[in-house]
């Protein structure tokens, strides 16, 4: 490889790598939760007493 | 080589190697289809082309990941030189899998808006300033676009024709593209598939790649930086140190790196730049008398740095000396194809041993 495309490829790596770093840490960080209905109460079935 | 083209040189080997890759990803796809439907929890229900999509979605990926990681470990072991002979034909695969992922993907999310399904695909969703919303379609075309760029060039009449340092230029634009699907994956399949096993396929897929892309481009540069004589020439170390039919490597202060090759007694000095796509020839070995270079397998005689007839590259020698065992070599280089008689060694590593 030249020596200026050895450069640019450790240049390209030099970016690309933070880049996804920070989407995959960004991307699980905003992952929304399981939604969840308030208007529900909080056991569905009741055992029979 | 230069001599003409064709459409693909076909060998038994690549012929093999392909049948074998068609064959794993069909049995990748079935197997993935089969799997899914058979362990799909209660109360949700995907249609065989949903499964589909995730099939063809995740064996790019993983193409895509196993193809970036060829190169850097080609420069670690020979086990992997097999892939990377036919690393194109991989990338034109991913291509074609990639393609019928996103035309599945329109046809089922897009093809039944009012709009044109392109246009659907980059407005219906314009939340681009969100994170757990953001149009993540448009990231994959994006990615797409990169794959067909690569694989329509990647024919060597481009190569040629382009030249190999834009070819090459070109062809980088595939990191671009896999950082792009890394982004296409983690804002879409991980925000609404749970399954740890998406998460840790992207994770793992991402830092491998980069690792070894770092560890080629830190590791492997780091080719002696010689010496000089007080006459400016560069001292490339011991005959004793260069094993026979192979190589070491300068990195001068200024111009291209240099080959510098024994085989046997003689030892010769060329470009470390393959005219092919810039294969680091010092990487190579001698075979049949000719240096041969470890990406493709160019060829050069090593005393004229010209390819054996009738193939027409020429690379650059460099005039060499021996003295007390020693190697040198003249840093400025002959015009490509000059021939360059070889310096000649008292004795070989392999004679004292014997």
């Amino acid at each position: 490889m030249k020596r200026a495309h050895r450069r640019l490829h450790l240049t390209l790596w030099l970016i690309f790598a933070p880049f996804m770093a920070v989407v995959i840490w960004a991307a699980l960080a905003e992952r929304p939760a399981d939604p969840v209905n308030e208007d529900l109460p909080a056991t569905l079935f009741q055992e029979d007493e | 080589m230069s001599h003409g083209y064709n459409a693909v040189g076909w060998t038994p080997f690549k012929k093999r190697f392909d049948l074998w890759l068609l064959f794993g990803i069909a049995v990748y796809l079935v197997v993935f289809v089969v799997v899914s439907s058979a362990s799909q929890p209660a109360g949700e229900s995907f249609a065989p082309i949903q499964l589909l999509i995730r099939a063809t979605g995740t064996l790019a990926f993983l193409l895509l990941t196993f193809i970036l990681c060829i190169g850097p470990l080609a420069r670690m072991t020979d086990r992997m030189k097999p892939f990377l002979f036919n690393r194109r034909h991989l990338g034109v695969s991913t291509f074609l899998i990639a393609l019928v992922h996103g035309g599945l993907v329109l046809l089922w999310y897009h093809g039944f808006s009012d709009l044109n399904v392109f246009v659907s695909l980059f407005a219906s969703n314009p939340r681009y300033a969100s994170i757990a919303g953001f149009p993540f379609e448009s990231l994959g075309f994006l990615a797409l676009l990169i794959l067909f760029l690569m694989a329509a060039t990647s024919h060597d009449f481009w190569n040629a024709n382009l030249g190999p340092g834009l070819w090459k230029l070109i062809h980088m634009k595939v990191y671009a593209g896999y950082a792009l699907l890394v982004a296409h994956v983690a804002l879409g399949a991980i925000q609404f598939e749970k399954s740890p096993v998406y998460v840790a396929l992207i994770a793992s897929g991402a830092a491998l790649v980069t690792i070894l892309h770092l560890i080629s481009a830190l590791g492997f540069s780091s080719a002696a930086r010689p010496t000089r004589a007080p006459d400016g020439w560069l001292n490339a170390g011991a005959v004793a140190d260069i094993p026979n039919n192979r190589a070491v490597t300068l990195s001068p202060s200024a111009g291209e790196r240099i080959a510098v090759y024994r085989y046997g007694a003689k030892v010769s000095a060329i470009s470390n730049v393959c005219r092919h796509q810039g294969g680091p020839l010092g990487e190579g070995k001698i075979i049949d008398g000719c240096v041969t270079c470890p990406w493709h397998g160019f060829q050069y005689d090593p005393e004229t740095g010209r390819s054996p007839p009738p193939f027409t590259e020429m690379i650059s020698t460099y005039q060499t000396r021996i003295v007390d065992d020693l190697v040198y070599v003249d840093p400025n280089p002959n015009p490509p194809g000059t021939p360059t008689a070889p310096s000649i060694a008292a004795s070989t590593p392999e004679e004292s041993a014997s």
